[in-house]
């Protein structure tokens, strides 16, 4: 089990989308959705959004009246481990200063660097001053490596053109870079959908080459030892075992048949914009601190190159990645294990489980009694007498079903059909290990979940919890102790006269936080979208940006997950990212909107909670001192 | 025997030379402005470079001739208790008729026989002292003349000189573009991270430098206000918050307030040679929204915040400079000035931080009172306009929380605030009225010409005849400046210096006792810039 | 002072007095001289080389200051005065040799402005002197018309000063006292009567030139501020003190006049 924990960031995209400054742009790393623990680590995010809500956002946070047939589930990508910085150092890319800030989050020192041509997407290396930066003016990327002396930087390393991603393996040796189509700013360029560049980091010497993979990428998982990375794309899952590639190479492929069952579902309705798109890629677990805790100058594009930093071992249940079509048949919620041997996924719409041998290269299927609304996994193989399982839920029977890997699928092992009586529930979310499940639906406002108890293995005792708003994403701490809840937020104005105190609740934003054990429920209402928000690495507290600009609200709000007290922060620009520093810095970073670079560290501990800014990052770039 | 007779006419020859004496053209004497020492004066001769000492306990009024050395530039009061004269030399680089002389700052006591004479490794033009007088820093200015007849020189050179041990030390520091204009120096006796501190920070377009005073082996700190060359700003005013700690510098051209933070520790980057200090500081910036005239401080710790005006935008902008928030708060009318004060007002009792705005030259025809505690929550509510009857030209502050508002429109005109009750009480002039100085520090007194030979005073509080009492002494000539002293001479008395119109330009002063002006009692001297002129070799 | 016209005018009529007729040396004086029976008045001779007593002559006086100071005080070296000297020839110490005393007042004013070497200073500057002389000579007479002589003067006057603008002027007046040593040469010419009676006097033109030294006592002007009596009781002013002057210079000095 990893010492120390990443941040767990709900850095939802949306939020990233912002209004651009004049000033220098920066880009922000870490991934934004897709954190789901798996046996492999995760190192990249699917921004796809639910039908019809933003790429890469929370989805619609605003929901309209009720419905009658269940609307498909609105798959969140959360992502809590959004922008993260390295262990001390916070680094910022200025595409048109051609220049990345490192910002010493204890001196506040910055200094600035040129890495290369317009650097813009910038990855952390988990626990580690060390960060990868994407030069997009020259499609190279440079290592930036930061000591007490200073930063150095390496020769630029050729990569694939247009690459916009980063995934950085466990431990940091290995890095894959790739051009992600999903990403709010891809350009598409030829010659780059099926190549990925795969870089070996080094303190003797950083290599990089190109590896050919399957058509489009959209995720790159890890296995949990970073021997090997797993690279999802429409084709199947290309397969880079980092011993055994020392060169440039077609990586095996392990299809998934996606296209025939498209094109015979009789619930494929109209084809979304994401028909035929990769298959969407859980985060099989979390790294710590592997994303460069940089944020946009401009307000925020939305998810940067789709680096998550991750837990190595700690398994935020985060909600389900990228958003499903109703109806499409294509494989779903791809998760895979932390040895690396198989993956998981579903069948839009369908009935149907497919676990992927990536060692093997073959793939099984085995059907449920109903479609399978959520798939999520639980791979505690790091700890003694560990095991993995698959958790799908039926929403249509309300039932939640254990599937052992593998021997659930060849029939070794039965199943484990638990039902939720008297509950609606669509989604599932898993505890890091896997101690608890959390149950809940988005699909329509109910303002419930349930919880239940995993363990022992076998356990299942759900309860349910009683919230005053509806659901719209779940996130639960690391320490297994409290769940995360964002609210989603009705029409209207909550002043209007004439209203009940619930219809006013309703129609406001707002959050909650659920004791775990005891399914005690805290609902803290908000003046604006509590989005993007942040668990600290100890679970001590949840931060979430409050941003109205017509409004001047601009805050950042602390609530402690001890005693939910709630303190707030007001920042002197709009903010648009947050993120966590490792190590023993008790510090959240705020990214804020301002044309020469604004960044605040607060120190999390509640009796402190002191606020430290910094504005001008070329400006202190150039101080002699 | 007839050619004989010729020769009377060749004796008489010379009698008709006329021996004419260097005539015409030549300059005109430049003395320097006088400065006043606690018991006496100095005027300073910048022609023959001597300081011509007046005690005006004398009864003779004999001056006191002081040598200083070749070109004297500049001359003032060294500051703090100490009452002596500082005067910078240019010196002279010499030529091959005379002999080179170096630059020197002098201190004269008027109580010590012999002036402390340093010699200085440049020939500087400016001289800024901290507010205890306990070192000074001497550099050049923005317009100098080519540093005293050298032609290549470093105009970046400073010369910190420390006063305890009248030492001095040359300190070049790095130019990002330009060259030092101002020096502010940290409050005295401050400390920073456990240590007694004193700092400079020298400001220069677009940039400004911070040198610790204490430690001259070590390098400065170079700080730049705009990222790159395409704008200009020009820093003009420094607050320091030794207990922040930071420093704040507003400056012409930006719409910020720089926040730069002393951070305890040596630099990330510290160089090779193990000079850097002992901290390091990051910049931040402060937006206001719009230009900025004037700035203050007031709270202490977490409430420290910092009160800046807005003159073309007609409102006050609070900053936190914790969280870098900004309240505006309209004011309705045209502020450029801030009074800050600590005091009760009409609708609280309470000792609470205050503040008068006011538009000094703007035309503004009122003031506002500002409540500053929890300013940020209150906003508007926390301010109040009153009208005044002439737009302000000048504002000075009295002490028991008064003030003295000058205004014009044309004539002269003058109020008295009292900033607890926000009265504002008109002071009457019959419109003869020329000038006036406030006496503030003694007697809170009033002092004013007619512009010819009549003085007048008027107590601001009472000193014994009265509050508003009023008095004249009609002195023999026109009075040219009006100088209290601040301190009792070796006679007993304190002395009221009236610097008269002097158009030979000799030394003319007409003294008064300043605590009960009377003619009968009024001394002059005339001339004393003249004293041994015939000796001395020049006049 | 006369101009150099002047004096040359004059200097020329002295040139020129030797080609008029030389008249008989007179008797030598005092003269014992018989009694004569007077008959009737025959006509005296019109002029005469009789000694004559009295000498009433204008003098210009040339000085040369060698301080300073005093080169300061008057702006230039070189300082003129002109006066009125009124002689007799007291004591005939022999045939050739006579003491005289003689009475001079010399007026010295010199309008200059105040500049030195190192800077000026526009400050317009008035000196004057006037000096009463009381003057000891012993004179031989190598031939009737050249007479060299030894001088030596006592004298006391003022000097003043006056520094500055109508207005804002600095004055002051000193008292001075000098003694002064010199010699020089007389010349002489015959004796002229105006008319034929021994009633008209004889009158004779003289000229002097005399160089010497003069040592007198250092003046200290402590100037004030020149009050013009329309302030009444006006704010006492201090004296400034502008130095003490040297008055110790060679002089010059060039005498016409007429001696009878």
């Amino acid at each position: 089990m990893t010492k120390s924990y990443g941040l767990i960031a709900g850095m939802l995209v949306g939020a990233l989308c912002g209004c651009s400054s004049s000033g220098g742009e920066a880009s922000m790393a870490g991934g934004t959705d897709n954190a789901k623990p798996s046996g492999g680590t995760y190192g990249g995010g699917n921004p796809r959004a639910a039908a019809g809500g933003s790429t890469g956002s929370l989805g619609p946070a605003v929901i309209g009246g009720g419905t009658a047939a269940l609307p498909p589930e609105q798959e969140q990508s959360l992502t809590f481990l959004a922008p993260q910085p390295g262990k001390r150092y916070v680094y910022v890319a200025n595409p048109t200063r051609d220049s990345v800030a490192v910002i010493d989050s204890v001196s506040l020192a910055i200094a600035e660097v040129t890495p290369g041509d317009t650097p813009t997407y910038v990855a952390t290396v988990s626990g580690e001053d060390v960060a990868l930066v994407i030069n997009a003016g020259s499609s190279t990327l440079s290592v930036l490596r930061t000591t007490d002396a200073g930063t150095t930087v390496s020769s630029p390393l050729p990569i694939v053109k247009g690459a916009n991603a980063i995934a950085i393996a466990p431990g940091g040796a290995h890095a894959v870079v790739w051009f992600d189509v999903a990403q709010p700013n891809a350009k598409i360029l030829s010659g780059s959908f099926q190549n990925v560049s795969l870089v070996t980091l080094s303190a003797a010497g950083d290599k990089a080459f190109t590896v050919t993979v399957g058509f489009e990428p959209s995720a790159v998982v890890f296995s949990d030892d970073g021997t090997a990375a797993f690279v999802v794309t429409k084709d199947g899952i290309s397969e880079l075992r980092f011993a055994s590639l020392q060169t440039s190479a077609i990586a095996p492929l392990v299809r998934i048949e996606s296209s025939a069952a498209a094109a015979s579902s009789p619930d494929a309705g109209t084809a979304s914009p994401d028909a035929g798109a990769v298959p969407d890629v859980d985060a099989p677990s979390l790294d710590e601190g592997s994303g460069a805790g940089s944020s946009s100058e401009d307000g925020g594009s939305a998810r940067e190159a789709g680096v998550v930093p991750m837990l190595p071992d700690a398994k935020p249940a985060t909600p389900d990645t990228a958003p499903a079509i109703a109806g499409t048949g294509l494989p779903v919620d791809v998760s895979v294990t932390r040895d690396g041997h198989w993956a998981i996924a579903r069948r839009d719409g369908r009935n149907e489980l497919l676990l992927v041998d990536l060692v093997g290269n073959s793939v099984q299927s085995l059907s449920l009694s109903s479609p399978v609304t959520d798939l999520d996994i639980s791979d505690t193989t790091d700890t003694a007498g560990g095991d993995i399982h698959a958790f799908a839920v039926l929403r249509d029977e309300s039932k939640l079903v254990r599937i052992a890997i593998p021997d659930g699928f060849t029939g070794a092992a039965p199943l484990d059909i638990w039902p939720v009586t008297g509950e609606t529930v669509g989604q599932v979310a898993i505890s890091a290990h896997g101690k608890y499940a959390v149950l809940y639906t988005t699909a329509v406002p109910i303002e419930r979940l349930v919880v239940s108890p995993l363990l022992p293995s076998g356990t299942f005792a759900p309860k349910g919890v009683v919230l005053q708003k509806a659901i719209r994403a779940v996130a639960i701490a690391p320490d297994e102790r409290t769940a995360f809840v964002v609210h989603t937020k009705v029409t209207g104005n909550p002043s209007d006269p004439g209203l009940t105190v619930d219809e006013a609740i309703d129609r406001q934003y707002g959050y909650s936080a659920v004791s775990l054990e005891g399914r005690f429920a805290t609902l803290q209402t908000t003046s604006a979208n509590p989005d993007p928000f942040a668990i600290t690495p100890d679970s001590s507290s949840v931060f979430v940006l409050l941003r109205d600009d017509a409004a001047n609200l601009r805050m950042a709000e602390q609530m402690s997950l001890t005693t939910f007290q709630v303190k707030d922060f007001q920042l002197g620009s709009p903010p648009n990212a947050i993120g966590a520093l490792g190590g023993i810095n008790h510090k959240v970073f705020v990214n804020q909107v301002h044309s020469e670079g604004r960044i605040s560290f607060i120190d999390w501990d509640w009796d402190s909670g002191t606020v430290e800014s910094v504005t001008g990052f070329a400006l202190n770039g150039r101080i002699r001192q | 025997m007839k050619r004989a007779y010729f020769l009377p006419l060749l004796l008489v020859l010379p009698l008709a030379c006329n021996d004419d004496p260097q005539s015409g053209g030549t300059p005109s004497r430049r003395v320097m402005p006088i400065v006043a020492l606690d018991e006496s004066v100095a005027y300073v001769d910048g022609t023959s470079g001597l300081v011509f000492l007046l005690n005006l306990a004398d009864p003779a009024l004999k001056p006191r001739l002081v040598p200083t050395g070749k070109s004297p530039v500049a001359a003032e009061k060294r500051k703090g208790a100490n009452n002596q004269l500082l005067v910078l030399t240019h010196g002279d680089p010499g030529s091959l008729s005379t002999q080179s002389e170096p630059a020197r700052l002098v201190l004269i006591d008027p109580a010590s026989k012999d002036p402390v004479t340093i010699e200085l490794p440049g020939r500087y033009d400016q001289l800024a002292q901290s507010d205890d007088g306990a070192f000074a820093i001497l550099h050049y200015s923005a317009t100098s003349s080519g540093a005293g007849g050298s032609m290549l020189y470093n105009p970046n050179d400073l010369a910190v000189v420390k006063f305890a041990s009248n030492t001095v030390k040359s300190r070049p520091i790095r130019s990002l573009g330009s060259v030092p204009d101002q020096v502010y120096f940290s409050p005295p006796g401050s400390t920073l991270f456990g240590l007694q501190r004193n700092l400079a920070v020298v400001l220069a377009e677009n940039y400004v430098t911070i040198l610790d005073l204490d430690r001259d082996d070590r390098t400065e700190i170079t700080v730049p206000l705009v990222p790159d060359g395409k704008r200009t700003v020009e820093p003009v005013q420094v607050l320091f918050d030794m207990a922040g700690p930071a420093i704040y510098i507003r400056a012409d051209g930006s719409n910020d307030i720089f926040q730069i933070s002393l951070i305890q520790g040596a630099p990330v980057d510290q160089n090779a040679s193990g000079t850097s200090n002992d901290f390091h500081v990051s910049l931040s910036l402060l937006g206001a929204g719009s230009a900025l005239s004037d700035m203050a401080m007031f709270g202490t710790g977490d409430s420290t915040r910092l009160l800046v005006t807005a003159p073309d935008s007609q409102q006050i902008v609070i900053l936190d400079p914790t969280t870098g928030s900004a309240t505006s708060i309209p004011t309705g009318t045209q502020v450029d000035r801030i009074l800050l004060f600590k005091g009760p007002s009409p609708k609280s009792s309470q000792s609470q931080d205050r503040a008068l705005l006011l538009g000094v030259g703007t035309g503004a025809t009122s003031v506002v009172f500002a409540d500053l505690r929890d300013i940020e929550t209150a906003q508007g509510l926390a301010i109040e306009s009153w009208s005044i009857t002439a737009p302000v030209v000048d504002i000075t502050p009295l002490p028991g929380n008064m003030a003295l508002l000058k205004q014009g429109n044309g004539s002269v005109a003058l109020s008295i605030v009292n900033l607890e009750d926000r009265t504002i009480e008109p002071i009457g002039s019959s419109g003869l009225l020329d000038d006036v100085t406030v006496e503030a520090t003694v007697r809170s007194r009033l002092w004013g010409t007619d512009g010819a030979n009549r003085l007048e005073y008027l107590d601001l509080v009472n000193n014994g005849q009265g509050r508003l009492y009023s008095g004249e002494v009609i002195v023999d000539r026109t009075i040219a400046n009006i100088l209290p002293l601040a301190k009792k001479s070796a006679d007993g008395n304190r002395y009221l210096v009236l610097e008269m119109l002097d158009p030979m330009n000799v030394g003319y002063v007409t003294l008064l006792n300043a605590d009960l002006p009377d003619r009968k009692g009024a001394r002059s001297a005339y001339g004393f810039l003249l004293t041994d002129t015939f000796q001395r070799g020049q006049p | 002072m006369t101009t150099i016209r002047q004096g040359f005018v004059i200097l020329s009529t002295v040139a020129l007095l030797p080609a008029l007729p030389a008249a008989a040396a007179g008797p030598a004086w005092p003269a014992t001289q018989a009694v004569m029976p007077v008959a009737s008045e025959p006509e005296l001779p019109t002029t005469s080389w009789e000694p004559l007593r009295f000498t009433v002559t204008a003098e210009i006086q040339s000085a040369w200051m060698l301080q300073d100071d005093a080169r300061r005080l008057w702006g230039k070296r070189n300082v003129g005065g002109a006066g009125l000297c009124f002689s007799y020839d007291a004591v005939e110490v022999s045939s050739k040799m006579t003491l005289g005393l003689d009475l001079s007042w010399l007026a010295t004013a010199v309008s200059t402005t105040m500049a030195s070497t190192a800077a000026g200073l526009d400050l317009p500057e008035k000196s004057s002197t006037q000096v009463f002389n009381l003057g000891l000579s012993l004179r031989y007479q190598v031939f009737r018309w050249l007479s060299p002589y030894a001088r030596v003067a006592g004298g006391a006057g003022w000097a003043a000063l006056t520094v500055g603008s109508p207005g804002f002027d600095l004055r002051d007046r000193e008292f001075l006292y000098q003694g002064s040593a010199g010699a020089g040469l007389l010349l002489r010419s015959p004796g002229v009567r105006i008319g034929h009676s021994r009633r008209w006097p004889l009158l004779a033109l003289v000229g002097r030139v005399e160089g010497g030294y003069i040592m007198g006592n250092a003046t200290n002007f402590s100037l004030k501020l020149h009050s013009d009596g329309s302030i009444k009781d006006p704010i006492p002013v201090a004296p400034v003190s502008v130095g003490e002057i040297a008055r110790r210079f060679p002089y010059l000095r060039v005498s016409i006049g007429v001696a009878f």
